[in-house]
């Protein structure tokens, strides 16, 4: 028959959460363990804080959830309860078209720093040909930056300088406003902020990040919008205020991640790969007496030192290999600004 | 002064000497090699790059098909917004057009 198949609810899922996963448990591990229940979908582990990881376990949600409490012989697993309340609302100020274009400013100055970090479109890289070099929903955005205003015709009947300026905003100028919506800035807008929250799950009203949203059972779970309009009349002083704490907000989620400097770098013990592979040829060039040198690697004896390191480094690559990883493996760990430690011992004041 | 000198130069050795011994208790540990270690973190960052690359498409898809129309993000359009979301979702986990249609049906529960 014609009949369309029967369409999947693949947006719903359930899952189990548990409170305390060891580090030293690869996700690996818990994805072979849970992968016999039918259903299995995926697993989330969040970074180790210190010492334990949380971790999300999503099922198919046509596998009936209380099937999944066998599971109960590890690490007390409990039912992750769907979100409560996906849509919240914050202040209705946001409606108001300086605060309106205020935030068509910084989410695209948000979009461009994150799709610059992720390299998400085309500049030049073969791979990514596809993609156009710039993100389609940028074009023209400065047009709606730039204020239209009727100041000539103002300015023939007399207005000039009256209170609908927006830079009203002089000290102690106590002028109140009406919120002024303007649909075509709110259609401009929505569209940079539904593109910050699908493609890199940032919730603009909420001022944050949702990390490894991806992996975990709600790809796509809460949003923020703009609350209903203020009843009362609002001041320049409370929307310059609000653009303010909000833009100081917003600042933590342009950060790239941060890298030591050189100086710190060095003074914190960066290795240099070179002087790590010529410590691990001396420590491999044993004398064991006159004349007669050892390569423990091997087992291989040899006339003089330099016969042992040249050996090493013909017969020996792939050690050699090892130690150049190794190197770069804890340079990697040093150069991260925000490398995971034991939280510091707080300072007696 | 010199006391002050030979304090910072304190701190410095002491979070240096921390930080190798972290690096010491967990290099064998997975989530620590996938993060920093040459072999591994090329391939958690592919991954997060082809995610990233997957939700893309997802925005694109609406985009194009008109989710974005005539919807705005007001309180007063939560359950239009409820739907794009869970359209995205269907989308992300590969879901077809039929898939979506599901988003029109009365809910069932079980």
């Amino acid at each position: 028959d014609d009949q369309p198949p029967k369409p999947r609810p693949l947006h719903m899922t359930c899952s189990l959460f548990m409170r305390s996963i060891a580090p030293t448990i690869s996700k690996a591990e818990i994805v072979a363990l849970c992968r016999r229940y039918p259903g299995f979908m995926r697993v989330c582990l969040s970074e180790p804080q210190p010492e334990r990881r949380r971790c999300w376990v999503t099922f198919d949600r046509r596998q009936h959830q209380r099937d999944l409490l066998e599971l109960t012989e590890h690490p007390s697993p409990g039912v992750n309860r769907d979100l409560a309340r996906r849509v919240r609302n914050i202040n209705g100020i946001t409606q108001h078209k300086q605060v309106l274009r205020n935030d068509i400013k910084l989410s695209a100055k948000l979009i461009h720093a994150l799709d610059d970090r992720e390299r998400l479109w085309g500049r030049g890289d073969t791979h990514t040909a596809e993609l156009p070099a710039q993100n389609p929903i940028l074009k023209n955005i400065t047009d709606y930056l730039i204020e239209e205003v009727s100041a000539e015709e103002e300015e023939l009947l007399g207005n000039a300088g009256g209170v609908d300026s927006e830079d009203g905003n002089k000290e102690g100028n106590p002028t109140e406003i009406t919120v002024e919506r303007d649909e075509k800035l709110v259609k401009v807008l929505d569209r940079l902020l539904f593109y910050l929250r699908i493609v890199h799950s940032i919730d603009y009203y909420n001022m944050c990040e949702y990390t490894s949203e991806d992996e975990m059972p709600n790809r796509c779970g809460i949003i923020h919008v703009r609350g209903p309009i203020p009843p009362n009349r609002i001041t320049h002083r409370e929307v310059s205020d609000w653009e303010k704490t909000f833009e100081d907000k917003l600042g933590p989620l342009f950060s790239v991640k941060e890298t030591l400097s050189e100086e710190e770098a060095l003074k914190m013990g960066r290795k240099d790969p070179e002087q790590e592979v010529e410590k691990f040829v001396s420590a491999n060039t044993q004398e064991l007496g006159k004349d007669k040198w050892l390569c423990p690697l091997s087992g291989k004896k040899f006339k003089g030192p330099e016969f042992v390191r040249k050996h090493i480094l013909n017969k020996h690559g792939d050690k050699i290999e090892e130690v150049k990883k190794e190197v770069e493996f804890f340079n990697n760990f040093l150069m991260d600004a925000k490398r995971p430690s034991i939280p510091e011992i707080k300072p007696l004041p | 002064t010199e006391s002050v000198k030979r304090y910072n130069e304190y701190k410095i050795e002491f979070r240096r000497q921390q930080m190798q011994e972290f690096f010491l208790a967990h290099k064998g540990e997975e989530w620590f090699r996938s993060k920093y270690h040459p072999d591994e973190s090329g391939k958690r960052k592919a991954d997060a790059h082809a995610a990233l690359q997957n939700r893309l498409r997802v925005f694109q898809y609406l985009m194009e098909n008109g989710w974005f129309d005539n919807i705005s993000m007001d309180i007063d359009r939560a359950p239009q917004i409820l739907k794009i979301l869970d359209a995205a979702v269907i989308k992300m986990e590969g879901g077809t057009e039929n898939d979506l249609r599901i988003l029109e049906q009365p809910l069932e529960e079980e």
